[in-house]
């Protein structure tokens, strides 16, 4: 599982690995937990025209644990912890997430509203309150089956304030997926994230995600 | 912190190793190009005439593989079921509450209440089967000719003991339960998470 990322900010470029692993397991028929494992490693850096070069550099690790409790048919609550890992420092971040579901003819739509805050001992308290739809549209067939390709189009606008300074995120994922059997899933994609609007320091970070689902 | 992620990513890995869930109903459908359906069946539809481009499925379940046909005729949304080798099975269309005889819905309704605290329509289909001829007729003139069988599928979310659930219910056209399926919904973690 590889993955790479790309920033375009003044004509740099960082190309990484990120491997992302995400497990889900149903405790009963109300509450089901999620496990998500990622990391980050950069491979590659461009910072200018002249300078480039292959270089393994660690970023950090996220870990998190989910746990949903059903609400409706479609809907759920969801509570969690993230732990992020970085070389020199650990930040927490403690997550709230409201997911429900609605269905337009052949293709399903999943609408997240969450709230999350992050905490480090080196950055002050980061408060986010963002809204996520994902579409998923089966490419063979009205529903989604064993051995057939998907695609998948997440859509997310974040709102951001840190230290008293309001951020505002967009986020544009298209993925390709394929249902490898009824337990796993495997998706190719690009994560486009456009942030610092605010600042007027439009920043465009895109990356090539590869999401393992089992 | 390259080994630490290392090590991280074989925990992560062999603590929570693939665990198969509970047997669920196997139920998967495929788009089919025409080419591979039954002439027979290509010409019932043909004989029907739709008014939009013709869909074809192959649906597959545990006892049952079949071919499906999806279209758009007279403003209705039409699902036509073939065996394997082309011999029709039923005829299904979309339909709204108020198309049911007010006598029948209202026994439907009735059985209904007495199902579930709270119930909620999602889709209502029309059934009909019986002869060749007699589908198309009834197909073109939206009405039953007397030699077909009509029967009502309905899908509804219920709630009884304070639990919500999808069913799928079918109804004789005097409005008695035929048949009460639940409905597994699928998984969506990759989209929720």
């Amino acid at each position: 599982m590889s993955a790479s990322k790309i920033v375009y900010a003044q004509s740099q470029t960082r190309v990484g690995l990120l491997p992302t692993v995400n497990y889900n397991h149903k405790i009963n028929k109300d509450w089901d937990i999620n496990f998500r494992f990622e990391s980050r490693h950069f491979v590659f850096e461009n910072n200018t025209p002249e300078s480039s070069n292959f270089k393994y550099e660690y970023s950090l690790s996220d870990i998190s644990v989910l746990v949903a409790r059903k609400a409706g048919l479609n809907s759920k609550f969801v509570l969690g912890v993230l732990t992020r890992l970085e070389p020199d420092a650990v930040a927490y971040r403690t997550i709230q997430q409201f997911i429900f579901q609605t269905k337009i003819k052949s293709f399903r739509l999943v609408h997240r509203i969450a709230t999350d805050q992050t905490f480090s001992s080196n950055e002050a308290t980061e408060f986010r309150l963002r809204y996520r739809v994902s579409a998923e549209i089966p490419l063979s067939g009205q529903k989604l089956d064993v051995k057939e390709f998907y695609f998948k189009f997440n859509t997310e606008v974040l709102n951001g304030v840190q230290d008293n300074v309001y951020d505002l995120e967009f986020r544009l994922v298209p993925n390709i997926g394929y249902v490898i059997n009824k337990q796993h899933k495997i998706e190719l994609g690009l994560d486009n994230r456009l942030d610092s609007f605010i600042d007027n320091q439009t920043r465009l970070v895109s990356w090539i995600t590869v999401n393992w689902f089992l | 912190m390259n080994t630490i992620t290392i090590i991280l990513s074989i925990c992560f890995i062999l603590l929570f190793p693939f665990v198969s869930k509970a047997q669920q109903k196997y139920e998967s459908e495929y788009r089919m190009k025409s080419e591979m359906i039954p002439k027979s069946a290509k010409q019932f539809i043909d004989l029907i005439g739709p008014d939009s481009k013709v869909k074809w499925y192959k649906e597959i379940s545990l006892n049952n593989v079949s071919f499906e046909a999806k279209f758009k005729h007279k403003k209705k949304q039409f699902s036509i079921e073939f065996d394997t080798s082309g011999i029709l099975q039923d005829v299904e269309f979309v339909i709204k509450k108020s198309e049911i005889a007010p006598k029948v819905y209202n026994k439907i309704e009735g059985k209904l209440d007495s199902l579930y605290h709270k119930w909620k329509f999602q889709k209502i289909q029309t059934h009909y089967t019986g002869p060749k001829g007699d589908l198309i007729t009834s197909i073109n003139k939206n009405k039953p000719s007397e030699l077909i069988k009509v029967s009502y599928e309905i899908v509804l979310k219920g709630k009884a003991l304070g639990n919500t659930q999808l069913f799928e219910i079918t109804f004789n056209d005097q409005g008695e339960i035929q048949d009460i399926q639940q409905i597994v919904q699928d998984k969506a973690d990759h989209l929720e998470y």
